[in-house]
């Protein structure tokens, strides 16, 4: 089970939750199954079969790149987030 | 100061001098600008004089005759330049952007944009010929500030730009907003109804340059089979690959990029600018090309970092802070992307905080495209949080560092982004803040006070591949491709020197072109001696196996009974057996062969970083003057590889964030001009400006790496902005929320006059 | 254009190059002999990355014509080594980390030398005065200052080497 914060941005696709635990194993997986529940959100990640280049995710203290076929391990919990860069 | 036990490491701690070390200090070191090829000739680019206006004609003909032009250039010749924006998607967008930036197509959105570029025998020559290109403008109004940009009635600089967020477009008419984006959690309301003290402020802070030493410079050779060299300064030599097969259409595998020596970057030179204007000029021209910008081009054409507003609200109760409200507008320049993501992200790291609303909005302006700057976006967030957490523990009669330890995030806090930190060093480094002789040191005398600070950076993982050749003589070549800005062929060296148990001096790291190592991800995030420092160690145990596997076959023993420790190998089963590194080494052709050690890998475990700065200053009365009297800087390292480049890494990002503070900023006139495009009125600290910084290293190793490392370049530039102001504020009463705090604006706020 | 003849001692050897009177010392330093130890950061007496030797006195090389050298004594950063025994500025810069890209390098010895050869035993304000000139965005300068002093120690102790 994978704990996925909700963008503060998208919450109201999903009623106002912030906060989902989903059954997945894969990056797309979760973003399928958030869909589920909160409809137009996928549309909102994903832009023609990749993660849409200005989000990233935050992920066990970093945040880093992930492609839609990524595992991610079960008690994870995981975050989107705008694209960061260092300098 | 070790807070955490570490093991006892033979070169990691120690402080060798760097590989690349002769060389710069003898003058041989090449960097960009001093390639020299047969034939090569120079460019020249023509840039914008309005900060926005259409384009309607380049008449070339006359720069094209002038005698000695080899070659002319404008955006016609960039393949991407047709591309309608509207059929684009994303990703192709940011193509089509980078490529309007190269030299502008329709339009031009700031002064300095680039619009043509030529090529002679000589660079006067060039320059000649540039004043002979007609371009026909019809200027438009132009628009410099973030919150003059984000008004209805602002002049738009792209007609086809609505407000976006998270993939969802939000306005209904074009807007300068470019993006909008929010972290939430638990009940501000509730919190700020609930607060003991509230306090609410808002900050300005201006758009200021790197100010790297060495202006951009590309030279590039391309073969009439298509092939193309590319020697260029900068900070990653396969983004810049990417990015000109990009712009350029043109194949991946044709392109070499060699990364000269880099004279300064700090994140400015991840874009590109010239190597595809020096690419298409050495098409067009047939010879070897070099095009370098003047420090005027520097300043007006290539990524300064965001001016900002933000308005910050901040409740407390007893001595926790328990709710935080923020609106962060930072200026993204022509194009979208600022980093104000990245300051949100990091503006509370240091604080347990349950309740807040941070909404940022990414803003673009007539002023050149903004680039990252050494922990981007940080700076000016912590700015703002800062100096209002000074405040609240100021109205709450307690000490400022305490009121921090008291509110201090650790492991498992969670930050805006709503995940738990991993193991962090906050707690650790506030200790040795307040524990610093510094801090236990009295300030006395009018005029004079002390301010401090906290702030934090993510730091970066991404791609890394090192290959690691053992000569026979047991000495390594380490082959690498992460270019060396601040000492990690000296950290990667230490690491495998590290790993293998052998001496530092046997490894000679080299930073090699594209065509010679695995991708490599840019120096960049202060990722280097953290990710390359996790492919040198796995090359490492690579050669360590690969030896086990050799000795063992030599001994006739199984490989589990061979061991490889302290630079050597030895049988368990019969104590005679054993041979050093370098006698194995030796033997490799009788063995099976060269020994190789490699490793590409994307680097998970980056650790983030906490620094709290002190500082104390005097203000001058009579010239507005802020002089800095006493520097400390705290920050966890993780684990300091090279303590000599750990600290070099803190004091220069001390000395910019003091330059940030005190002076630099673009001045602009009403027509969009910056008028101090120099270093006579870009005003950076020099050696007279500031004293000895001291550092205090803290080391929580980071459980993610084997050596424990975290990233230490970028935090350094993040506390110091708030804790001068903080300083200033003690020394005079006047709290500062617009940066810098130049003598004349001391002035006027000690005389009541702003 | 027409170019000028000119003769020069350089790094106390004899040379003599051709120039365009509208050629800086830095370019001519540079393009016309080869010598790219000198680094232009600015191009107008900003930033001191430029910073050579000109009869004795530090200059910015940006702000020299090539011209304006005939018959005088110049010194560059591919002068102080003799052979592989390197200058003791350069080796304290070594010692003491004081450079991380180095591109201000080169200058700021320079500048060094030549106060550390008319005032043997400056102290760090002295230092920092001196070098105002030079600018450094890696460092902070901190550990340049502390290079120098040392160097000037070290200097101090040492026989005394001839400059020609």
């Amino acid at each position: 089970m994978i704990t996925v914060i909700i963008p503060a941005v998208l919450r109201g696709l999903c009623g106002g939750t912030a906060k989902l635990v989903i059954a997945a194993t894969t990056v797309d997986g979760l973003l399928r199954a958030v869909e589920e529940r909160c409809p137009g959100f996928y549309d909102r990640v994903v832009e023609q079969g990749h993660v849409r280049p200005e989000l990233m995710f935050a992920l066990d203290g970093e945040v880093v790149p992930l492609a839609l076929h990524d595992t991610l391990r079960s008690g994870a919990e995981i975050a989107i987030v705008p694209a960061m860069a260092g300098g | 100061m070790t807070t955490v036990e570490k093991p006892a490491y033979s070169v990691i701690g120690t402080r060798p001098v760097r590989p690349d070390g002769v060389e710069k200090v003898t003058g041989k070191a090449q960097y960009g600008a001093d390639i020299r090829l047969s034939g090569m000739i120079f460019g020249r680019v023509l840039r914008s004089p309005h900060a926005h206006a259409r384009i309607l004609s380049i008449d070339t003909s006359a720069a094209e005759a002038h005698p000695g032009i080899l070659a002319v250039l404008t955006y016609r010749d960039l393949p991407a330049a047709e591309d309608k924006m509207e059929e684009l998607g994303e990703s192709n967008i940011n193509v089509k952007e980078a490529s309007d930036n190269v030299l502008a197509s329709d339009k031009v959105l700031y002064r300095g944009h680039a619009i043509a570029a030529v090529a002679a025998a000589s660079p006067h020559v060039a320059e000649e010929a540039l004043a002979k290109i007609k371009v026909e403008y019809e200027i438009l109004p132009a628009v410099l500030d973030v919150r003059d940009a984000m008004r209805e009635d602002a002049p738009l600089l792209n007609e086809r730009r609505f407000t976006k967020s998270m993939g969802g477009v939000m306005s209904e008419k074009p807007s300068n907003i470019a993006a909008h984006n929010q972290f939430k959690g638990g009940d501000i309301d509730a919190a700020f109804a609930d607060a003991d003290v509230v306090i609410e402020r808002e900050f300005t802070t201006s758009m200021v340059h790197q100010g790297y030493i060495e202006p951009q410079v590309s030279t590039a050779s391309w073969n009439a089979d298509g092939t193309l060299t590319i020697w260029t300064s900068t900070q990653g030599a396969f983004a810049v690959r990417g990015l000109v097969a990009e712009i350029l259409r043109h194949p991946v595998s044709s392109i070499r990029v060699v990364p000269m020596e880099i004279g300064g970057g700090f994140g400015g030179k991840l874009p590109i600018y010239l190597d595809p204007v020096a690419a298409l000029l050495s098409k067009k021209s047939g010879r070897p090309v070099k095009v370098s910008m003047s420090r005027t081009d520097v300043f007006e054409a290539t990524g300064p970092t965001s001016g900002t507003h933000i308005r910050l609200k901040m409740a407390a109760k007893g001595d926790r802070i328990t709710g935080v409200q923020a609106v962060l507008s930072y200026e993204a320049g022509a194009y979208p992307g600022s980093a104000v993501g990245a300051g949100a992200m990091c503006m509370l790291a240091p604080y347990n905080v349950e309740n807040f609303q941070l909404d940022t909005y990414d803003v673009v302006v007539n002023r050149p495209k903004t680039a990252a700057y050494r922990a981007p976006g940080a700076p000016a967030a912590a700015f703002a949080t800062e100096s209002v957490v000074d405040e609240i523990a100021r109205q709450l009669k307690i000490d400022p560092l305490e009121f921090r330890r008291k509110n201090a995030s650790r492991q498992d806090t969670r930050n805006v982004m709503g995940v738990a930190f991993p193991r962090i060093g906050n707690e650790e480094t506030l200790d040795a803040a307040i524990n610093s002789p510094h801090y236990r040191a009295p300030i006395e005398g009018p005029n004079r006070g002390r301010g401090v600070a906290s702030g934090f950076w993510f730091n970066g993982g991404m791609q890394s591949s090192v290959v690691a050749a053992v000569n026979t003589d047991g000495t390594i070549n380490l082959v690498e491709g992460s270019t060396d800005i601040g000492g990690t062929r000296a950290s990667l060296a230490m690491q495998l020197a590290e790993t293998l148990g052998v001496a530092y001096e046997t490894i000679r790291p080299v930073v090699v072109d594209t065509d010679s190592i695995g991708h490599n991800d840019v120096t960049g995030g202060s990722r280097t001696t953290f990710a390359s420092g996790m492919a040198v160690f796995e090359a490492g145990m690579d050669i360590r196996r690969q030896m086990i596997t050799r000795a063992a076959k030599l001994w006739s023993c199984t490989e589990d009974e061979v061991v490889y420790e302290d630079g050597g190998l030895r049988c368990l089963k019969d104590s005679t057996k054993e041979l050093t590194f370098k006698e194995l080494a030796a033997q490799s052709a009788r063995t099976g062969g060269p020994i190789v050690g490699k490793a590409s890998l994307i680097a998970r475990g980056a650790g983030g970083a906490f620094a709290t700065h002190i500082v104390d200053v005097e203000v001058d009365p009579d010239t507005g003057k802020v002089t800095i009297l006493r520097y400390t800087a705290v920050q966890d390292v993780g684990t300091a590889i090279h303590p000599a480049y750990v600290e070099g890494q803190i004091q220069g990002g001390v000395v910019q964030g003091i330059g940030w503070a005190l002076n630099e900023e673009y001045f602009y006139d009403e027509s969009g001009r910056m008028v101090n495009s120099s270093f006579l009125d870009y005003r950076m600290p020099t050696a007279l400006d500031v004293p000895n910084i001291d550092t205090i290293i803290v080391e929580v190793p980071n459980p993610g790496h084997p050596y424990g490392v975290r990233g230490v370049g970028e935090v350094p530039i993040v506390p110091p902005l708030a804790a001068i102001a903080n300083a200033v504020a003690d020394a005079t009463g006047h709290r500062f929320t617009a940066l810098p705090m130049s003598p004349r604006k001391v002035l006027e706020a000690l005389d009541g006059l702003e | 254009m027409p170019r000028t003849q000119v003769q020069t001692r350089l790094n106390g050897v004899d040379v003599d190059f051709l120039c365009e009177p509208r050629q800086s010392l830095l370019e001519v330093l540079r393009d016309e002999l080869g010598l790219t130890g000198a680094k232009e950061g600015c191009n107008n007496g900003n930033c001191g990355a430029c910073s050579v030797i000109v009869n004795g006195r530090v200059v910015n090389s940006c702000c020299v014509l090539g011209v304006e050298v005939a018959g005088a004594r110049v010194e560059t950063i591919e002068g102080l080594a003799h052979g592989d025994k390197l200058h003791p500025l350069q080796q304290a810069f070594l010692d003491e980390a004081a450079l991380q890209c180095g591109i201000c390098t080169p200058g700021f010895i320079m500048a060094s030398r030549a106060l550390l050869e008319r005032e043997p035993e400056p102290d760090e304000h002295r230092v920092r005065y001196w070098l105002a000139g030079n600018l450094c965005r890696c460092t902070g300068y901190d550990k340049i200052v502390k290079a120098v002093l040392g160097a000037a120690a070290e200097l101090r102790d040492a026989p005394k080497q001839e400059v020609k």
